[in-house]
């Protein structure tokens, strides 16, 4: 060892030579994620919206057109149908998860004798999310057939006319939501039970010297405590009802006619059936604007402070 | 309400013993909505073709033990290779996640470089991108790089994930300055502290992240489809939509292949469901 021997303490303690050296590995550390999601994410969007002005095609470079497609895409009726589709879809759904996963989460807070019984029930709501859509999908598809279908032979039972479901163009939209709605109710419930859990007991206390009865307590502490978790779950489910993809590729591919064609669905065909890239990244730009709002919002109901 | 019992249990009368009772009803009815269509598929894939297409339906199958929709599923598609493709690429998917988001967050969490704060918000800001945006230009730049069929190009988009790198800082900013401070002093490298102080102490937020990417990669759908068109480089839930390509849907391969696919997740599911349930709430099931 060279003298005079370097004191690595002190230096530590008036961050000498450490500092330099810190940084360059802090620097070594962040570069492998920084530099993939360069390439992954920031190149991509950008190149994204190079290309939604330009014709690509396999054969010669790109043609620039300016804004030519997005002209086009917006005057696409088509797109415009899968956009409405899309909408129907998300009007269905949404409201119907919240409402429904909350009301599974007051229920389950509300029973208190369980014989352990609770985490089975958890579980059992919860299985869809960790099913894969494709495998969902076709799960419905199997009860939905209108010949031999599990649906329309309780239908049939309960002296029912018997539905075409996913074959029917007016019934595919509310078919599909169903299916939105039985796969994320189990998750969104599990938020709201975390949220109940993290109220307070000194409220229901409170509430109770007041001799408040259980509609009051529900409405004046429980609803207005719960806020945050009601609008985050509203807009992870918005964001993930915009971007219904696989539930109608695997079951009808946008059929009958383009009853079931959503947006994502309709920016794939484009895009990988046909060849028009530039028309896909221009929908795919205005499904990114939409969902950028709607993340912002997620995030400010997440950062609100709690004022009550 | 559930806090007026906890505390005054001698409250427990005969209206409230029945708004209980009615309570479970509800739940145990909701929960055999939820099983009803799995149930339902299972037991259907147990029953032969005609028994499938029999009218009205029968619930149990006549032969509870006939398997041969299994066997001619596992004959007819490469459904071992599938599963062993979807394997390969979620647990490769979970290592590299592991390691690249632990690095980043670490260097986020404990020092201090210049254009640290900007960074941060701009690997915050990629939780914005939704997938679909950027599926075109990725699926050119993977083709022209020749990752179309390949485990690199199916990989490709799970490497790193900007919710990992978030979910490692927030814990390893809770983590005492103290250990890294002494081990400083005691003269071990920077990579040796974070491999043998910060690695073996973020194993809460390391489980978390590796569940929920592993769920994420062994369901994810959209990206394999564009990337992979070659049968046997297929993971399973790619391979299942193909079924839709037949004609006549054959219903009793469906519900078969729906079945197996779905055993694996579940049997996971069934020995760390509070750490998968847990970990995908704190995810927003976005990895």
């Amino acid at each position: 060892m060279k003298w005079p021997r370097p004191l690595k303490t002190i230096d530590i303690i008036f961050g000498r030579t450490t500092d330099g050296r810190k940084k360059r590995f802090a620097y070594l550390m962040i570069l492998p994620s920084v530099s993939y999601f360069i390439i992954m994410f920031a190149y991509p969007t950008t190149y994204a919206f190079y290309l939604s002005l330009h014709t690509w095609s396999l054969a010669e470079p790109l043609r620039f057109v300016g804004f030519a497609h997005w002209k086009s895409v917006l005057e696409d009726p088509l797109f415009l149908r899968s956009m409405m589709n899309t909408f129907y879809f998300v009007i269905l759904s949404v409201p119907s998860i919240v409402l429904l996963s909350l009301s599974l989460a007051l229920l389950f807070n509300s029973a208190t004798r369980w014989f352990k019984a609770k985490d089975l029930f958890k579980a059992i709501y919860f299985v869809p999310v960790i099913t894969s859509f494709v495998a969902i999908a076709w799960i419905w598809n199997w009860l939905y057939q209108p010949t031999y279908g599990l649906i329309n032979d309780v239908l049939a039972r309960a002296g029912l006319p018997p539905q075409m479901w996913l074959w029917s163009a007016t019934q595919v939209i509310p078919s599909l939501a169903i299916m939105q709605v039985w796969a994320r109710v189990g998750f969104e419930m599990m938020v709201f039970i975390a949220g109940l859990e993290s109220i307070p007991e000194v409220y229901y206390e409170a509430a109770e010297v007041d001799g408040a009865s259980t509609w009051s307590v529900f409405r004046c502490v429980t609803l207005p405590l719960l806020n945050p978790q009601i609008l985050l779950v509203t807009v992870i489910e918005l964001i993930f009802a915009l971007k219904i993809f696989e539930l109608p590729y695997v079951t009808t591919m946008g059929g009958p006619g383009n009853a079931s064609l959503t947006i994502v669905l309709y920016i794939y065909r484009s895009a990988f059936r046909f060849m028009r890239m530039g028309e896909g990244c221009a929908m795919a730009i205005m499904l990114f604007a939409i969902i950028m709002v709607l993340t912002l919002l997620q995030w400010r109901s997440l950062r609100r402070p709690l004022v009550y | 309400m559930i806090r007026e019992v906890k505390r005054f249990p001698l409250k427990l009368k005969a209206s409230r013993l029945v708004l209980e009772l009615a309570i479970y009803l509800l739940i145990a009815a909701g929960a055999i909505l939820m099983a009803l269509p799995f149930v339902w598929t299972a037991l259907s894939s147990l029953k032969e073709p005609d028994e499938i297409l029999a009218l009205p339906p029968t619930w149990i199958p006549e032969n509870p033990f006939y398997l041969k929709n299994y066997a001619e599923v596992l004959e007819r598609f490469p459904f071992g290779r599938w599963f062993l493709n979807s394997s390969i690429v979620s647990i490769a998917s979970v290592i590299l996640s592991l390691l690249t988001c632990s690095m980043a967050g670490y260097a986020f969490a404990k020092f201090d470089f210049p254009a640290k704060e900007i960074t941060f918000f701009a690997v915050l800001g990629i939780l914005m991108i939704p997938f679909e945006a950027i599926m075109i230009p990725l699926y050119l730049l993977f083709s022209s790089l020749g990752l179309g069929n390949t485990y690199l190009g199916v990989l490709g988009p799970n490497i790193s994930s900007a919710f990992g790198v978030f979910l490692m800082r927030q814990f390893m900013e809770n983590l005492p300055n103290e250990y890294i401070d002494s081990a400083r002093i005691d003269g071990s490298s920077e990579f040796r502290i974070y491999w043998n102080i910060i690695l073996p102490n973020s194993r809460p937020a390391l489980a978390t992240l590796a569940i929920i990417k592993f769920i994420w990669c062994w369901n994810e759908f959209t990206w394999p489809l564009i990337i992979v068109d070659k049968p046997d480089m297929m993971t399973v839930p790619l391979g299942l939509s193909l079924f839709s390509g037949f004609h006549f849907v054959a219903y009793h391969l469906i519900v078969a292949a729906a079945t197996l696919s779905i055993l694996p997740m579940l049997i996971v599911f069934i020995f760390l469901q509070r750490y998968i349930i847990k970990g995908m709430i704190m995810s927003g099931l976005k990895a």
